[in-house]
This record gives C-alpha cells, structure tokens and sequence, in this order.
C-alpha cells in the first residue's frame, strides 16, 4: 500500500523536526550572548554544526536514493526526512544566523540554502500535483497511442486535400512538416505553442472552407475537421509535456543549487575559523 | 491518343511492383489531384503541375506550376521544355521517365517515388523536444559551473590574494596608520566576501586588511593586535592586589567582539558589572565599595572628593548627606548668593547694578564636556579691581604674591614721594611740591622716603585685611614687619566626582541651578552637587521604561586609569608566545 512521504510511519519525520525547531528556538530565546547573537557564540556553533550535518545528510539522499536495499533506513525514510528536515533548516539557519546578514560568503550559503529548499519545497508541490493532473489529462490512451493518432490525422488531412486548391494543400503540408511538440526548456514549461502549425492551418482552412462550393466545400469542412481533432490532441501532448516538464524542472534548480551550497558551506565554515 | 502511364513502387524487400495505368487524352496533365491523367499523390506535388503534349517535333512539358520550382527537365530545374524518349522529369518527390512506346501507345512514362518523404510520425516526432535533459543544459554540469564559480571567487581568489601571489595582507605594516595609508581599495580585497558582519565604526579603516588582526590562520585575534594602537588600557583591577582572572586574564575579545556592525564593541550591559558589584565583597573582600546592581533603582549616594586642607592639598571623599554634608576647603571667601542676587549686584564705581548669571564665570572648556577654571583676571577682575591710593583710582595692583604687592606698593609710593607733586593732604612739603625743577637734598630724598613707606603699610593694611585681597581670601600677619602677610593658598578640585564621567554639554537642557543650588549658597564651602535623586529623576536602569536607560558604562569606565596597564600583560603573553 503506498503512503504518502509526508505521512511516512505516522508523521515521525515531522515530528523530529518539530521537536529539532523547539529545542534551537528555546536555546535562542534563553541564550543571552555577549553583543548581538551570531554565529560565533557557543549556540551559534551549536546550531551551525546541527544545520551542516542536516544539509550533509540531506545532500547523501542524492547518493542514497540510487542504492538501492543498503543500511537500515527505507528509501521513504529518506525522503520524508529530507521534506521535513530541510524544511526545519529555515528556522534552525536562521536562529544560528542570529538574523545577521550581510553581501559575504556567509549569507551566499544561507541563501543558496534558501534556495534549495524553495526549489525542493516546488518539487514537493509538483509530485503532488502534476501526476494526477497528469494521468487525468492523458485520458484513456497511453501518450504514445496519441502521437499515432495525431500522424495518422496528418496522413488524412493530405488525402483529404488531394483534390483541393494548392492554398490548401500547402497548409496541410505545412501542419505536417512544421508541427512541433515541446521544444525549449520554456516552450515545454509553457505548454503551448502559439505558433503551432496546425493551428494555424486549422484557422486558415476554416476561413478558406467557407470560400467553397460544391465537392471541394465539403473536403474543406471534412478537412477543417480533422484538423481540428489534430490540434486537440496536440494541446493535451503538449499539456503532458508541460507536466512532465514541470516534475523536472525544480531538479535543475535543486542540485545545482545543493552542489554549489555543499561548496558554499565548507567555505563558510572554512573562512570563520581561519579567521577566527 | 493512348497513354501507358506505369506506377513503380518500391516494396520493403527491395523488388519493385508496377502498376499500369492506360489513359485515353489529347494531353497528359501531370499533378496532386485524381483528375491528372499522371496521378503524383505525394506531399509536395501541386494540385497540376503541368502537361506533356505531342507537337509535331516531339514531346513538350509545359509547366504550370506558381514558381515552386518544383519541376526539373533532366536534372535542369526549368518549368517547361521539350523531352524525349529518356528523358526525366522531375515533379517533387517524384520521377517521371519518358519510356518508348509501344504497340498503339503513343507515349509511356515510368512514375516512380524516388524522394519519399518521412511519414507523418517520423516528422513529428523529429520536430518534437519532448524532454527537459534534451533542452538544458545537465543538471551535473550546473552544479559543478556554479561550484566552481563559487570556488574561485570566493575561496581561491582571496587565498592567492591574501596569502599567495604578491605582498598580500601580510606584508602591511603593523603601524595602523601606514597600514591605512597603505591600503589599496582596488580592487575590492577578495576576503571581504569572508567578513561575517562589518566592523565597527572606529575601526572601519581597518576594514580592508583582515590580516591585520587576523594575524595568523586558524588562531584567533591576539590581544597584542589590540595592544598595536590601545597602548594605555588599564585593568579594571590591580591583578596583583585581587586574583579575579575573569577580568584580568580574559582576551580582549572576549568582552570587544568585532563584525557586530555599528554597535559600539564595549559592552554596555549591566549584568556585566552587576555580576560582581551586586555583591562586591564575595569577589574583594578588602574593598570599599558599596554593592550596587542598577543606577536607578540601587546605586550608593554620590561621594565626591572634596579639598579637605588647600594648603596641605589633602583630599576627602565624603558622601553627600543632608545632616553631614561635605565641605569644600578651598581657602576662598564667596558667595554665590550674593554674585546671584536677582537686583544684581552693585558694580564699582559705575552706580549701577549688574544682574550675573552661571555662564559669566563659568565657561564651557574646549571639549564642551567639562568646564574652565574660574580666573581671577577673566572673570572677576572687572569688578574686584585691585585699586589702593583714592587719589590715582586707575592704579591697580597685580593679583600675583604677597611679595608681589608689597613691591609694587613700595615702588608706587616711593616714586610719588621723589617724584613729588603728590595730592596728599598729611604729606610732607617735600612730596607735594611742584614736580620738576631742582634736585632733592639728602635730608629732603629721607623725608621723602620716610613718608613713602608709611604710605605703603598703610595701604598695605588697607590692601591685606580689608578692602581688598580680603574680600576673597584668608589673609594672616607672619610676622611684625609692616608687610608681613600671607594669602592662605587656594585649591579647588578639578572634579568632585572623577571616577564617574559626566558631560555637561548633554545636559543642557535642564538650567545649571535645577541640580546646582548656587542662589542659596552663601559659604564657598558649599559642595554644589546634586544628590543622586535628582539624577534619578530623570536616569533609570538598563531596563528602565519611562526613565533615560542608563547602564554603568554610561558614567563609568571599565578600564581604570589608576591601575596598572594592561600593555604589561600582552607584552608577557608575547614572550611566553616565544
């Protein structure tokens, strides 16, 4: 039976962090250092060792999500501590930050950790989102099924245009060779494609079908139908390459991101100690 | 006419199947549609694209295409032209062979798709990026671009800049004001990007070279860095009269922290005083010192040191008290209330009263925080004028040492008496005769000088006891001679309370007499201080909410100036450093 991450062996992971945020905010709320509170205080350190631990931990699920059936600790374990814990993160890095923050390699950590949960947190939101809409968009038929259909539209879109006027026809070559699906990272993000070919074609044709009369009036409407059809179906392709687009892409933010924080952070925890 | 028109397709296992097709026409069109007698069903053809007629020379295509340029003539792209047997023409995708006819067949062609195409699946999916990995750049190669970047700018750069290529920080000089003269600001110093928090202000000139304290890696910030410029700090305590190493042993910056930005790095809380001085006698035993744990609510009354003897300039410390209060023996007589009378007072020889106030004598010094001595000439002179003889009223005599005015009034009198022409009406003939003329006898010089210096005592005694040095000092007789006195030295304290700072120039608002009660003071020995309820009218405690928040380090300095320096300490840290 499949549980969600986020209620994984009744909220255990959640509480842990609940129970990690408690303890660093009473700390901080008792703690009265000399100066302003930062990071270099005995809490301070206390709170940025447990944060660089967290992050390190978080960062080898990355390694560990590709093992598969090693140490003790399920691949959900995994996971629902990587939500709950990073998300604590925000809270624990900022009490250790003593709210100090300024343009230094410091806050570049911090920030760069923001960051990696923001896009962590999207990813979440997306692995909850996307596939339902997904499976729902996609319908009956398997994805592949789809592009059969919309090539075979194309196929009797030239039959259908055979006999009709050249100005037809090459609307109907030009939906067939120009259409395209996704593309650019933004294009399939987007989801559409305002200059669609066939889109285009259908919106031609339909104006040039009202023009004729007669065998070559009802080819036109016969082809402004399947067109039609066509275009459909490639705005629920391109809706799923948008959703498929969108379950990726926080990847690209997240690890580059965790990489360039893992860097950050031994700088960070380099620097403060070599100027001590 | 009769036309064979052969279809050849090419099968999946390489053999080739025709089709013939046998039109009856006068010409054969060529095109897209069903009504061509050469049917060209692919994409790219046109609807018609052109004819193939019989003339009398031969065979002739005639295009009828809208310049698609979709006809070739033997390799030729030319829309129409005469063809023979052999030869090609080339419509789109396909090829159309002029074969040679026969039995009853005037023309044959071969049509043949020789360009096929992709079919519409392999077009589209060729048109298709369906995945983000095929559109961005990999995820692996962003992480290790920005770590890299992150790197170099921020680790190596400022490594090689401080401790590799060049002079770097370290070479600076130790002396801040050459470091700061030094210092180049371009471009930006690479560790900067490590600065945890901005330094504070005082020290901002020192913000660009971190290696100037921090001297060594990974060791933290030694007091002799702090020592470089801060040569005169005291302790707090003489370590060698209390053993209490939390303020004698402890790292400067373990109570200076630095990088916390524009406040001042000394600390100002008051648990850091209250912590000892709450209960002093737990950590000195032998002290004086009264507990203490907040200004506004339980601080000790003030106790100012006062003059106890001027002559013998022996002090006191004697702590305000209503029925006991302090007194100030400065050897001077005054009375402010008398220089403070609201009428004013009479000014000599003016016939008129001036009204005075606090700032006629007592006048801010140069810092604005503390006030200037009150000086005889400055400040009293214009009425207090020194004059002695009635007769020559402009004469004045210095304010200088008994010996001083005694001189100067031999001197006056001597020379009026040789001089003659005095208008004195007991004096001899000799000292009132016309100046000028012929020169004195010896008997007349004798008579002359015998009366000049009874004219000096006299107003000697006029001068010493009464009238004038009188008025403000104790004046005693040492001696019989006719001017044997002595002026009792006068001694005033710089500051009644000089272990407390006070900076006058912040309290200006209030008037001087709503602390100082001089209208009523009619003894010099008045101490003028206010009691320390009138401060905490207005001063409360570090938490205090409806008065001024006032920690200890308000009044008060950490570091005193009658204990040893602390330089003793670095410079022993230092040799035990080797």
């Amino acid at each position: 039976m499949h549980t969600s991450i986020l209620v994984f062996r009744n909220f255990r992971y959640l509480k842990i962090a609940l129970a990690l945020i408690a303890v660093a905010v009473l700390a901080y709320v008792i703690h009265d250092p000399l100066g302003r509170p930062n990071g270099g205080t005995w809490l301070g350190y206390s709170l940025g060792g447990l944060c660089a631990a967290i992050i390190v931990w978080l960062a080898w699920f990355g390694v560990r999500k590709r093992r598969y059936g090693v140490g003790k600790l399920l691949l959900e374990d995994w996971a629902s501590a990587h939500v709950y814990l990073g998300l604590s993160l925000l809270i624990i890095a900022t009490l250790h930050s003593g709210f100090q923050f300024g343009i230094n390699v410091h806050t570049l950590a911090y920030a760069l950790m923001v960051l990696v949960i923001g896009s962590g947190a999207f990813g979440l939101f997306a692995y909850m989102r996307y596939p339902r809409l997904r499976s729902i968009n996609r319908g009956e038929g398997a994805l592949g099924d789809v592009w059969a259909l919309v090539a075979g539209m194309s196929r009797d879109c030239y039959e259908i245009a055979r006999d009709l006027p050249d100005e037809v026809y090459r609307l109907v070559e030009l939906a067939d060779k120009e259409t395209r699906i996704g593309g650019g990272v933004w294009r399939q993000l987007s989801g559409h494609d305002s200059n669609c070919a066939s889109t285009l074609a259908l919106e031609e044709v339909r104006g040039m079908a009202e023009r004729y009369s007669g065998k070559d009036a009802d080819a036109a409407r016969r082809l402004v139908r399947v067109l039609a059809r066509k275009v459909e179906l490639l705005t629920r392709i391109r809706k799923d390459i948008q959703y498929k687009a969108l379950l990726d892409i926080w990847l690209y933010f997240h690890i580059p991101l965790t990489v360039a924080l893992l860097g950050a952070l031994a700088i960070h925890i380099f620097t403060v100690f070599l100027y001590w | 006419m009769e036309v064979l028109v052969r279809y050849l397709t090419k099968k999946r296992d390489g053999a080739i199947a025709t089709r013939d097709a046998l039109v009856n026409c006068e010409t054969v069109r060529f095109g897209r549609s069903t009504d061509n007698e050469v049917e060209l069903p692919a994409p790219g053809v046109l609807l018609h694209e052109g004819v193939l007629h019989k003339r009398a020379g031969g065979l002739f295509f005639e295009g009828e295409g809208e310049g698609r340029n979709n006809v070739t003539i033997d390799g030729q792209p030319i829309a129409s032209g005469p063809v023979k047997i052999g030869s090609t023409i080339g419509v789109g995708p396909y090829d159309v062979i002029v074969l040679l006819p026969q039995g009853e067949t005037e023309i044959a062609l071969s049509v043949e798709l020789v360009r096929p195409v992709g079919d519409a699946l392999a077009t589209l999916r060729n048109n298709s990026v369906t995945r983000l990995e095929q559109s961005a750049i990999g995820k692996r190669s962003l992480g290790w671009g920005a770590l890299a970047v992150i790197v170099v700018a921020f680790l190596i750069w400022p490594l090689i800049e401080t401790y590799g290529i060049g002079d770097g920080d370290a070479a600076l000089s130790k002396n801040p004001i050459e470091m700061a003269l030094e210092t180049e600001t371009w471009p930006i110093a690479a560790d900067l990007a490590w600065v945890t928090g901005p330094v504070s202000g005082p020290h901002k000139f020192l913000a660009q070279n971190c290696s100037f304290c921090h001297e060594r890696p990974f060791v933290r910030v030694q007091d002799s860095v702090c020592a470089a410029c801060h040569a005169d700090i005291n302790f707090h305590v003489d370590p060698k009269v209390h053993d209490l190493p939390e303020v004698t042993t402890a790292l400067c910056q373990s109570c200076h922290k630095e990088h916390q930005g524009a406040a001042p790095i000394t600390r100002q809380d008051q648990t850091f005083c209250s912590s000892c001085h709450q209960d002093i006698q737990r950590v000195a035993g032998d002290t004086k010192l009264r507990d203490v744990t907040s200004f506004g609510t339980d601080h000790p009354e003030f106790k100012p040191t006062v003059v106890v003897d001027a002559a013998a300039k022996t002090f006191a410390r004697v702590r305000l008290d209503k029925a006991n209060w302090p007194t100030e023996n400065s050897n001077l007589t005054f009375t402010h209330k008398k220089h403070l009378n609201p009428q004013g007072i009479l000014v000599p020889g003016k016939q008129r009263r001036r009204v005075m106030d606090c700032a006629d004598c007592h006048t801010t010094d140069e810092g604005g925080t503390g006030y200037s001595p009150v000086v005889m000439e400055d400040h009293c002179s214009d009425c207090h004028l020194l004059n002695f003889e009635p007769t020559a009223p402009t004469r004045r005599l210095p304010h200088g040492s008994v010996e001083d005015v005694t001189n100067s009034l031999r001197e006056f009198y001597g020379d009026l008496a040789l001089r003659g022409g005095a208008d004195v009406e007991d004096a001899p003939a000799v000292v009132r005769r016309r100046p000028g003329g012929r020169s004195l006898s010896q008997e007349e010089r004798l008579e002359a000088l015998a009366w000049a210096d009874k004219a000096a005592r006299d107003a000697g005694a006029r001068v010493f006891t009464r009238s004038v040095c009188g008025t403000c000092h104790e004046v005693t007789r040492t001696g019989d001679g006719p001017l044997d006195y002595a002026v009792a030295p006068v001694f005033v304290v710089d500051r009644w309370l000089p272990k407390g700072r006070f900076d006058h120039s912040q309290h200006s608002a209030p008037g001087c007499v709503d602390c100082h009660a001089a209208p009523d003071s009619e003894k010099a020995t008045d101490v003028l201080l206010p009691q320390i309820e009138t401060c905490q009218a207005c001063h409360g405690g570090e938490t205090a909410v409806q008065r001024v928040p006032s920690t200890c380090v308000s009044c008060h300095d950490f570091h005193l100036d009658f204990h040893p320096p602390m330089r003793e300490r670095v410079r022993n840290a230092r040799v035990e450093d080797g």
